[in-house]
């Protein structure tokens, strides 16, 4: 059944758009991951001008973010001044994104940098987590104990100014890269559609040693917060969330994702990790492939059909 | 005759033949030289959550006093122009850099017509001749557009028009076609004018030409609207006229659905 979509101005099959949304919330539960990565590919490659794609998925993020952290917050597994404090970076973030994206989209380069960020950070997260799966699986079968990454080392991240204690997450650091983590996170939100999860979740454990237990749970917390103002500014600046889209994409996303989360509970995490390495690969050679390979017509319209 | 034309759920036959009936009744009260009168099917297009694009039906008849009576043999032509609300579009052609395609030169157009169809009884080339057709903006080969830029050279302008034309093709916004006009008399014909999901919304124009031994002996304008309504027009004029609201209201939404998953599919 086609439905008319007020703001992208297209009629669009609604159960393609339920189907997609469950689909990427299906592999969202299972993965842990927002699943913005995959579904404003998919939205793009299906038509939806990459403007209205990027916007309408700001707001979808916030509805399968909330459902996710609804169940952290019970398990009490979020940090929430840490959360705080990365909400504050990425409100400014997000903000500085927008201003951003408006000016790409007026010198009619936002395509381009749309693909170019998905395909440098599908490629960069994609091929660590290939590389790290793989090797955990390789340990696996020669016998050896899979050994867990053992936190507590500092970096020259912990000894900067304004250090503050984080009580849950057994921390006492530098409010500073936390902030800076925060606000990067905000410019991507704008910018490529995605709550930044798969980003996110490695540079808290990496970066900022925060232990695992509490690493998704806030994660989840601070997108909600980031995602929601994301889309707040672009209907006001940009005008190109779809509310109607957005609630399709909600509604298969929430229902997919319980169903994903119980497949997932059947595999091994490094098989899941190799399985979503591949995942990301794959996107990311969809879109370098859409940049590399020769157009059929070399010339595009920009303001015809909506956007 | 307007009132009942105006709605879109009104059976298309019916309108069509009511509509043929009027402007033949029209069509007996004056006469001077060539005249062409001609009538929609609908005033109005309404765009709602099932659109998916849409069929307008024009019907005309082409009247003559006696002074023109017999004045040519082969009957009458008849060229239907519609355009779309105009505004700036902007042509990119993509260079190569590096390896990736990237936008590299822009030539943005003014008051270009967002949608531009051609609608004829037989192939404009055996109509008329190629300064008429100029003259009156008929066809995409003489369709005039103008790039903002006051300096760009004649030939970039034509390139990227030309490339324009070409990428509304595709979309189905421009077209022409040689058979969308049916002569059911020779003076009395009927056009279907084929409007996408894509089109934009505001203002249409509709001149019907009529064209007689490669002369134009005849013009007529009409319009119609097309808007969203409903639904789709309140959600369209909430994220224009009150972002701020729409978007704590999208955000709202995605709430509630978040949490609704959470408490419906909650396990164990």
């Amino acid at each position: 059944m086609e439905i008319y979509l007020p703001i992208a101005e297209i009629a669009v099959n609604m159960f393609m758009l339920l189907g997609m949304g469950a689909a990427v919330g299906f592999l969202s539960g299972m993965f842990g991951v927002g699943g913005g990565f995959l579904l404003t590919p998919l939205l793009i490659f299906s038509g939806i001008a990459p403007a209205v794609a990027v916007a309408t998925q700001t707001g979808q993020i916030v509805a399968s973010s909330v459902s996710g952290a609804l169940a952290h917050w019970q398990r009490k597994t979020i940090d929430v001044s840490l959360g705080v404090i990365l909400i504050a970076g990425g409100l400014v973030g997000a903000a500085l994104g927008v201003v951003l994206f408006e000016a790409l989209r007026s010198f009619g380069q936002l395509d381009l940098i749309i693909a170019l960020l998905y395909v440098f950070f599908l490629g960069a997260v994609g091929g660590i987590m290939l590389l790290e799966s793989g090797r955990a699986m390789l340990r696996r079968k020669m016998g050896r104990p899979v050994a867990a990454r053992r936190p507590g080392q500092h970096t020259w991240l912990h000894r900067l100014p304004v250090k503050m204690r984080f009580k849950r997450s057994k921390l006492y650091i530098s409010v500073l890269p936390v902030a800076a983590l925060g606000l990067l996170m905000g410019l991507l939100v704008s910018i490529m559609g995605i709550g930044g999860g798969f980003i996110m979740v490695p540079a808290m454990i990496y970066l900022l040693r925060v232990p695992t237990n509490v690493v998704i749970g806030t994660s989840l917390f601070q997108i909600i917060f980031v995602t929601a103002f994301a889309a707040v500014l672009h209907s006001i600046t940009t005008q190109s969330v779809d509310a109607v889209l957005a609630l399709l994409l909600m509604v298969g996303g929430v229902m997919g994702a319980q169903f994903g989360v119980q497949a997932g509970t059947k595999l091994r995490g490094e098989q899941l990790r190799l399985l979503l390495a591949l995942l990301v690969l794959a996107v990311c050679g969809r879109m370098l492939f859409g940049l590399v390979a020769t157009p059929t017509d070399l010339y595009s319209l920009a303001t015809f059909a909506g956007h | 005759m307007r009132a009942f034309v105006d709605r879109l759920g009104f059976p298309a036959t019916a309108a069509a033949t009511l509509v043929l009936a009027a402007v033949l009744a029209m069509a007996g009260t004056q006469a001077r030289a060539e005249r062409v009168i001609a009538a929609l099917s609908h005033k109005k297009v309404e765009i709602r959550s099932n659109f998916v694009g849409a069929e307008l039906v024009l019907f005309g008849t082409i009247e003559r006093d006696a002074a023109t009576v017999g004045r040519r043999s082969d009957g009458y032509d008849v060229a239907v122009v519609i355009e779309g609300p105009a505004g700036d579009v902007t042509v990119w052609r993509k260079e190569r850099l590096a390896g990736i395609w990237v936008n590299g030169e822009g030539v943005a157009f003014v008051n270009t017509p967002s949608y531009y169809a051609v609608l004829t009884n037989r192939p404009l080339a055996e109509m008329s001749t190629r300064p008429a057709l100029r003259q009156e903006q008929i066809g995409l080969d003489y369709l005039k557009l103008q790039p903002a830029g006051e300096d760009t050279p004649p030939a970039v302008a034509r390139e990227f028009q030309d490339a324009l034309v070409r990428r509304a093709e595709s979309q189905s916004l421009y077209f022409e076609n040689p058979e969308a006009v049916e002569m059911l008399t020779p003076r009395v014909f009927m056009a279907r004018i084929k409007l996408p999901a894509n089109i934009r919304t505001g203002g249409y124009r509709a001149r019907v030409h009529v064209f007689s031994d490669g002369a134009l002996v005849a013009t007529e304008r009409l319009g119609f609207w097309v808007i969203k309504i409903d639904f789709e027009a309140a959600i369209y004029d909430l994220a224009h006229k009150n972002p701020l609201v729409y978007g704590l209201g999208t955000v709202a939404m995605a709430f509630g659905v978040g949490w609704l998953g959470s408490v419906l599919f909650r396990r164990g």
